[in-house]
């Protein structure tokens, strides 16, 4: 009894030190977040196997008024332990034959501070879809329930199985990449429409990212000293072990995942922008590609400290993974990401460029503004699309603005590629922007969450202007960086800017725009239908007097007359959008004129003393409407320009008559 | 024969087979308009009526394209079949014309031109010289199969990284390139060959010419016949620097480049008549 109870001390003694050193300062001059959650983890990477197996020491802290009996933890690395894991499908297809191509993760033992064992009351349940076979997802019940303001202390071992066929994560002999590999808090909160508190802890599923509480990290890692090893967080030490192993000790500071990766081969090289150094792990052969990725990132961090916020964190770490490893890349740990992974690309395809900047991007969509990806995975992906289409047509595009393909022979915007997805998918209205991530029927959450809400966010800037647009996204950060904000709250801060800018100019509040958007399965499409011009005659008629009838002529004093221009528009599509509507007479004047777009149609009607002709019509003629899935029936015109598509049968015509005579031999 | 009286004499057979290589220039403007006219008027009467195709000026715009794909998908379907078959039909009409070429082409370069005797040699030595294209055909597409692309995939299979695969690729394109002259000296010394004895299988004149090519003065034939391929790069290359990189936006501006384009594909085909008088000057001058 007396040991049990030494024991005990023992553990609650070690237990509040790692809390003190999570709760301390090293990376930062001050807490970011709360830090609801914290991690002290101490492992060893086996490199043959793949395992890597250590102990965690973890705390949460009971933010609401009530006791809290059960905690719940991912445990993400079961999605590669069967076949029939929420991660892998009902369809129960094998992943592999190869033992060594799944992956699981398992707690050997869990205490609390008291030393009371939980591990016999763990329990995996499905909250999502109710399969038996998942494990992603593991409740434990508390052996005494945890008070308001109180710390759940949890101390364990744990063994992790990294799986041989990368997905996000995994290994490729001796390529590691490590991520969501250790048992992690949910996050307990306050439900918007109900009020309740509750665990938010999804399963792990194939189209969705994660949602965890800014925590503090303290990371020891041993491994085979060959490797050269990267993480989202600062190496504190690091020492030589006998058998050719070594030691380092990582800390990181209010980020939502720690990930590492490790592989002997790396190239490392280091930049610097302002405050923030920037380490980039590429893979042998891509000399090319270094200056690529470490120019999007100062790209980056400086549009976006300029437009949304600053970057707080000291450093950065960007991995361009090996072919091997290609699974791994195009991923965001917040101070640690991976790029493309792709050996070669030609400088006018900014690919690389997209990638690094995009994933960059989510340090401050999902980083700080730790919105929930799960359930509004537009908040996070539309969000950083839509930065990303301007950073990169911004810095890449030169005059045109065209910066994913800038050559003198093709053009191609990044906003413009993004839309054509939208614009060309067959299943573009099957739904709104509102699914959980891995409920978008028909493949649509790609399309719906990155690229129609990018599309629908460029519409509203181009209603409320650049500069308010920024400002949203500014006082977005004010409010909301290192918490975790809803879609709604995102809302409340577009109608909250748009007031104080534009006062009532687009209604009481913007809440119709994203009826029409985000909450929308309707399309947007205006439409020039007619234009035409009439005389209008001074008044003649006939007049009834008795059995006589008599021509009324036109009154001598009535000598003028009116020429009357009617320009016919329609709105074809089920969105509402405000419109500009500019009209060229052949004189060479333009008029401009709004349209709220509210109605099926309308007919924009002048009168002029003179006879004037309408030359063309043209809807949005600044696309600042990119939702309009028709740009073609935008405008009318007398007569088209035909020039631009004679010159391309000109070239078309001389470069297949080149193949003819290539063939010819 | 010095390299140069070579050039001299393959020069002087090409000028005589001016109305052959116009042919060929009509050729390769009406098969090309086949194929392209179709797709442009299709793509303009889309476009027509709206300012959509002044998006167009800067080239080619995703914005229209992604609009108007569900509707010129026909148009592009059609586009691929219609350059496929013109495809087809002008090589046959190319190895017709260039049998009745060689027959122009052979002995003395001061006889005058005659239809009859065009129309003769085409008719008698088009099988041969269908035999002759195909096989060199495909011979070059074995070639850069098992040189280029077999190794290609083998280092990809094995894992080697992307600048081992692209040094590869560089260095057997480059064995390519100058393997490219013997297969062309070999086709056409076969096919002057064929035009000399009609009653030669095309398959022992290929063969023949092989062996010929091999045993007399091998370097400097492949010299000549490697600078005329250059000449013909580089004249194609020219053009597509001038012609795809041009902003021609006026009606003059798109006649002269009309007239640029069709310059320099009628100078590709007179480089390649050039190349069969040239290689038909060897062979006489070994029979002789």
């Amino acid at each position: 009894m007396k040991s049990k109870y030494s024991k005990r001390v023992i553990i609650a003694v070690m237990t509040l030190s790692v809390i003190n050193l999570m709760q301390a300062q090293i990376v930062l001059r001050e807490p970011l977040s709360p830090r609801i959650t914290g991690y002290s983890l101490d492992v060893k990477l086996d490199d043959k196997s793949g395992i890597i197996a250590g102990t965690i020491d973890a705390f949460w802290v009971n933010t609401s008024p009530s006791p809290v009996s059960e905690a719940r933890l991912h445990m993400y690395m079961n999605a590669f332990r069967s076949n029939r894991s929420t991660y892998n499908g009902i369809t129960g297809a094998p992943p592999s034959r190869l033992k060594s191509d799944y992956g699981w993760i398992d707690i050997l033992d869990l205490a609390d501070a008291e030393g009371n064992d939980l591990a016999s009351g763990m329990e995996f349940i499905s909250p999502d879809d109710g399969n038996e076979y998942d494990k992603t997802v593991l409740r434990v019940s508390l052996a005494v329930p945890v008070d308001p303001g109180d710390t759940l202390k949890l101390s364990g071992r744990f063994e992790t199985k990294l799986p041989a066929s990368i997905s996000r994560t995994g290994f490729k002999k001796d390529f590691f990449f490590v991520a969501q590999w250790f048992p992690k808090f949910g996050v307990f909160e306050q439900s918007r429409s109900s009020g309740e508190w509750a665990w938010n802890c999804h399963q792990f599923h194939r189209t969705s990212e994660f949602y965890a509480n800014h925590s503090a990290y303290d990371v020891t890692i041993t491994l085979p000293e060959k490797y050269v090893v990267g993480t989202g967080g600062i190496i504190l030490s690091e020492e030589l072990m006998p058998e050719g192993l070594k030691r380092q000790t990582w800390r990181a500071e209010d980020i939502v995942d720690f990930a590492w990766t490790a592989w002997p081969r790396y190239e490392v090289y280091h930049d610097r922008w302002n405050h923030v150094s920037i380490t980039l792990l590429i893979a042998p052969g891509r000399k090319q590609q270094v200056k690529r990725h470490l120019g999007a990132v100062k790209n980056t961090l400086e549009y976006l400290t300029q437009r949304v916020g600053p970057y707080p964190w000291p450093h950065v770490t960007v991995v361009d993974p090996p072919a091997a490893g290609q699974g791994a890349g195009g991923m965001e740990y917040t101070t640690l990401f991976t790029s493309s992974g792709i050996g070669f690309m030609p400088r006018a395809f900014r690919i690389p460029e997209l990638v690094t900047l995009h994933e960059l991007g989510h340090a401050w969509f999902m980083g700080m503004l730790a919105s929930n990806e799960f359930e509004e995975p537009w908040l996070d992906e539309g969000v950083t699309s839509f930065w990303e289409q301007r950073i990169v047509d911004h810095y890449y595009g030169g005059e045109n603005m065209k910066g994913l393909f800038n050559h003198r022979l093709l053009k191609i915007s990044d906003r413009s590629f993004g839309r054509a997805q939208y614009v060309m998918s067959a299943a573009r209205q099957v739904t709104d922007n509102t699914p959980w991530s891995w409920n978008y029927p028909h493949n649509t959450y790609g399309m719906m969450s990155y690229q129609k809400a990018a599309l629908w966010l460029h519409s509203l800037m181009g209603i409320i202007g650049e500069e308010t647009m920024d400002e949203v996204f500014r006082e977005y950060y004010r409010r909301w960086s290192f918490k975790h904000p809803r879609g709604q709250d995102f809302i409340d801060v577009v109608n909250d800017v748009v007031a104080q800018k534009h006062g009532d100019r687009f209604g009481p509040d913007m809440n119709w725009f994203f009826k029409n958007t985000l909450y929308s399965t309707g399309v947007c499409d205006y439409r020039v239908h007619a234009f035409s011009q009439n005389r209008v005659w001074p008044y003649t008629g006939v007049e009834r007097r008795g059995d006589t009838t008599f021509l009324n002529s036109p009154d001598s004093s009535d000598t003028y007359s009116l020429y009357r221009s009617v320009v016919s528009l329609q709105r074809t599509g089920e969105v509402v959008m405000p419109v500009e509507v500019r009209i060229g007479m052949a004189d060479g004047e333009v008029l401009t004129m709004f349209w709220d777009g509210r109605e099926r149609y309308k007919d924009l009607v002048f009168e002029n003393p003179e006879k004037r002709t309408i030359e063309w019509v043209h809807i949005d003629p600044d696309f600042r409407n990119p939702m309009d899935v028709n740009i073609r029936n935008n405008s009318l015109t007398v007569e088209s320009d035909r020039k631009p598509l004679l010159r391309f049968a000109r070239k078309l015509s001389f470069a297949i008559q080149l193949i003819f005579n290539f063939l010819m031999v | 024969m010095s390299l140069l009286s070579l050039y001299r004499a393959g020069f002087r057979k090409s000028v005589r087979s001016f109305r052959p290589i116009v042919l060929l220039w009509i050729i390769s403007l009406a098969g090309s308009l086949l194929v392209v006219a179709p797709l442009e008027r299709n793509i303009g009467s889309i476009l027509d009526g709206t300012l959509a195709s002044e998006l167009l000026y800067d080239g080619f715009d995703i914005d229209v394209f992604a609009d108007i794909m569900h509707a010129i998908m026909p148009a592009l379907a059609a586009f691929s079949i219609t350059f496929l078959l013109v495809t087809a039909i002008l090589f046959l009409a190319n190895t017709f014309i260039t049998a009745g070429l060689y027959r122009i082409l052979a002995g003395n370069w001061k006889k005058p031109y005659r239809r009859r005797i065009f129309l003769r040699g085409a008719d008698r030595g088009f099988g041969g010289f269908l035999f002759v294209a195909l096989a060199t055909g495909a011979l070059i597409v074995i070639t850069v199969l098992l040189i280029v692309i077999v190794p290609a995939v083998i280092l990809t299979a094995a894992g080697a990284t992307f600048q081992v695969i692209r040094y590869t690729g560089l260095a057997t394109g480059f064995l390519v390139i100058l393997a490219l002259p013997v297969f062309l000296l070999t086709a056409d010394y076969a096919r002057a060959m064929l035009t000399a004895d009609k009653y030669l299988s095309p398959f022992r004149a290929m063969t023949g010419a092989a062996r010929s090519i091999m045993k007399r003065k091998f370097f400097r034939l492949w010299i000549a016949m490697m600078l005329i391929i250059l000449f013909s790069a580089l004249a194609g290359f020219a053009g597509m620097k001038l012609v795809v990189y041009s902003k021609a936006s006026a009606g003059a501006g798109l006649f002269v480049l009309l007239i640029v384009s069709q310059l320099f594909v009628f100078l590709k085909s007179w480089i390649r008549v050039f190349r069969y008088g040239t290689v038909t000057a060897i062979f006489e001058s070994v029979k002789d």
